[in-house]
């Protein structure tokens, strides 16, 4: 039994998962998870520092670190990095072109992250109920999703507004942490 | 756990813990003051967050470690801590100081920023499947001197407004006869611009010397300055990078405001115009970016029957 092993052993028996949701401001972060949690959205303000919410999911317990993404307070990011099991991106997918490319930086930089490397990466496409939405594919084609290599990832197109999809990506991840951590399971 | 198993994990778990001990050790002492001192820093970043996953581990294994071998193992942790410490001193004698390790971060994330910028540069063919506002949205662009609102033929729909580009414009979005979900604003100067209450957040970036009249559920406004906005919020609008923006209370003469509030599903009676949060400022004390309306400064809304004349409209409520 190696030191590996054991680890996993551990973290079985807490069976707890932390993830970490980022993304630009105005991305719904959120309300995604006020949403998955059952509360109102309708008051929801721009998150000045973070909200934490523990959810039950599939006898899973998880953490889920909601951190504020103005411009601003992009930097103190890094102070999350630590133990996360997973990612979750969250995009507007209505957004305009110059936030586009800069949510695409913002990713770009936060998977060359050391502390963050093996985390399974959820990127949520939200906003799905907006009229000029666009369709997971296009963000998955523009952020070039496709030649991330050193993470699990998927996209999830989902609307945190009607919540739709929402429990959907969540699962994803869960299953995804689940198989890579988890292994005795 | 059975014995023979705590053992062996005791054992495999003392190999592993040595080794990785060991290695720590050697990157230590092979650090010297010829690698350049951002590397250096890093380098240093990468070796605590080593120990301390070693520390984790340690916490993790004491469930079946014997006694001696936990406590051995936090003592040369300790020990490891020290050395990282001694050979930080040695190295970067200056460090004390805070501001020097300030500049430092700046200069990392700049080096991350050039980094991401090539990849984004190589990739120009990508940036087609993007446009510079999405397709299907309402966009009003690269005007000057005009009075602009929608044409009549959008009806009962829901659309997503985009403005951008925009010099000494007036632009009407209250007698208009379709809802707004988003707003973007984006570079506009010396414009006068009213909306109906919209279903969800506005963003408003680069814009000078303006005056909105605006509701919604989240405002966020960056890097703008000069703008009064007469504002209904249902929670803390946000500016960012801003200096000279006053804000007032929302105000349309329109007869039937409760029911435009209502479409938007906006609470009539909850504005927080005048809970504005400076991400750019810090202090206790109140950010000076930002401040509310005289009540005896209020401009009163009045819309002019002499449309297109610009100059009317920006006399009238533009700041001097």
């Amino acid at each position: 039994m190696g030191l590996l092993t054991i680890l996993k052993k551990n973290k079985l028996k807490e069976k707890e998962i932390r993830l970490l949701m980022l993304g630009l401001d105005n991305a719904g972060k959120t309300t995604i998870l006020k949403k998955i949690n059952g509360e109102d959205i309708s008051t929801i303000s721009p998150t000045l520092g973070f909200n934490i919410k523990t959810m039950e999911l599939d006898g899973y317990k998880l953490n889920i670190w909601d951190v504020g993404g103005q411009k601003s307070i992009r930097s103190y990011w890094r102070n999350y990095f630590e133990q996360t099991d997973g990612l979750i991106w969250v995009i507007d997918s209505a957004d305009r072109k110059d936030r586009f490319e800069l949510c695409k930086k913002e990713l770009l930089s936060l998977l060359k992250e050391e502390r963050i490397a093996g985390a399974s990466l959820l990127i949520f496409a939200n906003k799905q109920d907006l009229p000029s939405a666009l369709s997971k594919d296009q963000i998955q084609e523009f952020l070039e999703l496709d030649t991330i290599e050193s993470c699990h990832w998927n996209i999830q197109s989902c609307s945190a507004y009607t919540g739709e999809n929402l429990v959907k990506g969540m699962k994803w991840i869960t299953n995804d942490i689940r198989s890579r951590i988890f292994l005795l399971d | 756990m059975l014995m023979t198993d705590s053992k062996e994990a005791s054992a495999d778990f003392w190999n592993e813990f040595q080794t990785e001990k060991e290695s720590i050790l050697s990157t230590l002492t092979n650090l010297n003051s010829s690698i350049p001192a951002l590397k250096l820093k890093s380098e240093f970043n990468t070796i605590l967050s080593r120990i301390n996953n070693l520390e984790k581990s340690v916490i993790a294994a004491s469930i079946y470690l014997p006694p001696h071998d936990k406590e051995t193992c936090s003592q040369q942790i300790k020990q490891l801590n020290e050395e990282l410490n001694k050979r930080k001193v040695l190295l970067t004698p200056k460090s004390k100081f805070s501001f020097k390790s300030r500049n430092k971060i700046k200069k990392n994330t700049e080096v991350v920023n050039n980094i991401s910028n090539v990849s984004a540069n190589i990739n120009n063919d990508s940036k087609e499947i993007v446009n510079n506002v999405p397709k299907n949205a309402l966009q009003f662009s690269n005007k000057s001197n005009t009075y602009i609102t929608p044409q009549e033929d959008i009806q009962n729909t829901t659309k997503d407004v985009y403005l951008n580009d925009l010099e000494s414009c007036v632009i009407d979005l209250v007698n208009i006869k379709f809802d707004i979900a988003i707003l973007q604003m984006n570079r506009i100067k010396n414009c006068i611009v009213f909306v109906k209450p919209i279903k969800s957040s506005m963003i408003i970036d680069n814009c000078n010397d303006c005056y909105f009249v605006l509701a919604c559920h989240q405002f966020r406004m960056h890097d703008s300055k000069n703008i009064e906005v007469y504002l209904h919020c249902s929670s803390h609008p946000i500016i960012e990078d801003c200096t000279g923006i006053h804000f007032s209370k929302y105000q349309l003469p329109v007869s039937n405001i409760e029911e435009v509030f209502k479409i938007a599903n906006i609470d009539i009676n909850n504005n927080q115009y005048d809970l504005v949060e400076d991400f750019k400022w810090l202090k206790q004390q109140k950010s000076p970016n930002w401040d509310i309306i005289n009540e005896s400064d209020i401009k009163p809304l009045i819309f002019f029957e002499d449309k297109n004349n610009i100059e009317l409209w920006k006399k009238t409520y533009l700041l001097q």
